[in-house]
């Protein structure tokens, strides 16, 4: 069982290492910086003590960033190995296929969600210079919910990238998700709207599709309207689990059944 | 070379941005509204933008709700807030259906109960709507603020915009100079504009900032352009009689009956029973 585990724990730790090396994290932060600090120098009509847009803004940034990054690495948690053929030497090893995939993918949720967690902590250190609240019950629900979202995410970008290239997977996924976190919560209107055979599919699109609008607790924070209902909260993170655990157990067949 | 590239994209985008820059709105395939860089950029999409951000203000206004879902469940997302006239209810209370199911508001059990449970609306509507109706109040309305810039500099134009922009300065926030600044800048970007006419005149009629010359000059503008214009839009026909009830206050605090003579049958001429007209007959008839 150590065993076990201190194998998953060196490829989580090789996950690690590859986003921190790769300058992708860097890049964002500087573009970050490029957005945000002259929104926060901004005085309209030359009134300051506005502040809820800038949270607005950078909390859609931080959204936007974990959404590129998850997917980012999800999808080449096991593409890099199969270009590069170092999948033959790592399934010579002592380690089943289902470890690899376990290990791969922790090693790519704990990569995400470090990144994640350095977004936050810049927002909470940029609320605290602000004279806001920097720590509530509200944040850090919100952050495990949209840490949830980043497991989700890198879960379903390993899946697309067993199904089909790593390419088409994330590109599918960089619409698909965006468009139901926009959009989702508005589908069924939009089904009252069509007519014939497209109603039946769109309903059962809304009801199939995952919801990653469930993450997003933006409002709240921005707002101040304080944390969601525990039992709401258990839901979302159930909901969340149940999506990540479906695509990890279809990469799993996949890949058990894949001839190398 | 891979290290080049970046510059070179950036280089090339910064050119594409400056022969857009210097190439003149007439020889661009459809005609901008305007000579800046926003509106050869964007042409018409930027009055929507525009529209948007207002939309973005009134959901801060309402404590981050979005109104638009009550507009879609056929309610009167604005029964409270009548820009035209600028009657906002200054106690915020609006019409909160408790009907609505868009999954924002988080009234829509009544929905619920006759349509069947949906889990996911359940959940949207935990998630993303306040426990309880809170609007924004005392400083936390310059909240509001950006969003109305954002507004104008998307689209000078938008009337609404600026008006709005101003009652949230002059009634919400309280800010009498700021309300004239904005009226003004208002005014200076829509000389034509009707309401706009009216917001500044009502802009110099306040108490830190109270010109009655200016504001009549304002108001009797605003009757120019009315007469210039003949048939008025809803909105333009609020400040018509707006103009008007304001001149006929002036003029019978001067007691000048010719004036609110001329008054009362300019209001006669669009709508001789109209509230505003009696309302002049009624002064007129003090004075005799």
């Amino acid at each position: 069982m150590n065993c076990h585990f201190r194998r998953i724990g060196a490829l989580v730790r090789l996950s690690l290492l590859e986003l921190w090396r790769r300058n992708d994290m860097f890049a964002l932060l500087v573009l970050a910086l490029v957005l945000l600090v002259p929104l926060s120098l901004a005085r309209p009509f030359g009134v300051s003590g506005a502040v809820r847009y800038f949270d607005e803004a950078a909390l859609l940034l931080i959204w936007g960033y974990s959404l590129f990054i998850s997917l980012g690495i999800g999808g080449r948690l096991f593409t890099s190995e199969f270009d590069s053929r170092t999948i033959y030497p790592l399934l010579a090893k002592p380690v089943s296929r289902g470890e690899l995939l376990l290990g791969k993918y922790l090693g790519g949720v704990v990569a995400s969600l470090s990144a994640l967690a350095f977004f936050y902590a810049l927002w909470m250190v940029s609320a605290a210079l602000r004279g806001g609240e920097w720590l509530s019950a509200c944040l850090l629900q919100a952050f495990v919910l949209h840490a949830m979202f980043a497991a989700f995410a890198v879960a379903m970008a390993l899946c697309a990238s067993f199904l089909m290239t790593s390419s088409a997977g994330m590109t599918i996924l960089a619409v698909l998700l965006p468009a139901m976190f926009f959009f989702g919560r508005r589908l069924p209107e939009y089904a009252g709207n069509v007519s014939g055979a497209l109603r039946p599919l769109v309903y059962a699109f809304y009801w199939l599709a995952p919801h990653v609008e469930f993450f997003d607790m933006r409002q709240r924070l921005v707002h101040g309207w304080g944390g969601v209902d525990p039992v709401v909260f258990l839901a979302v993170v159930g909901y969340g689990l149940f999506y990540t655990v479906a695509a990890l157990w279809l990469a799993h067949v996949i890949f058990k059944r894949k001839k190398l | 070379m891979k290290q080049t590239i970046p510059f070179c994209l950036v280089a090339l985008v910064a050119f594409f941005m400056w022969l857009l820059a210097a190439m003149s709105p007439a020889r661009l395939p459809q005609a901008a509204s305007g000579g800046d860089f926003l509106s050869v950029l964007l042409g018409d999409a930027k009055q929507d933008l525009s529209y948007a951000m207002i939309h973005e203000a009134d959901s801060y206004f309402h404590g981050g709700i979005d109104m638009e879902c009550h507009a879609l469940h056929g309610h009167d997302a604005h029964e409270a807030h009548d820009h035209a006239a600028h009657g906002h209810d200054e106690h915020g209370e609006h019409g909160h259906g408790a009907d609505c199911s868009c999954g924002r508001c988080g009234h829509e059990d009544e929905e619920q109960r006759v349509e069947g449970f949906d889990p996911w609306r359940w959940i949207n509507s935990r998630i993303r709507a306040p426990e309880v109706e809170r609007h924004l109040e005392g400083d936390k309305v310059v909240e509001m603020m950006p969003w109305f810039w954002m507004a104008v500099k998307s689209d000078p134009h938008n009337e609404e915009a600026w008006s709005t922009a101003w009652y949230t300065a002059a009634y919400l926030m309280k800010d009498e100079l700021l309300a004239l600044r904005i009226a003004e800048d208002g005014w200076r970007q829509n000389p034509k504009s009707m309401e706009l006419a009216c917001v500044l005149g009502r802009a110099y009629r306040a108490k830190g900032t109270f010109d009655q010359g200016k504001s009549e000059a304002m108001f009797e503008e605003a009757l120019r352009i009315a007469k210039s214009k003949g048939e008025l839009e809803d909105q333009e026909n609020a400040a018509f009689y707006s103009a008007l009830g304001y001149l006929s206050e002036y003029a019978a605090k001067r007691k000048d009956a010719e004036m609110l003579r001329r008054l009362l049958d300019e209001a006669r001429r669009r709508g001789p029973d109209h509230p505003v007209a009696r309302s002049i007959k009624e002064r007129l008839s003090v004075l005799h």
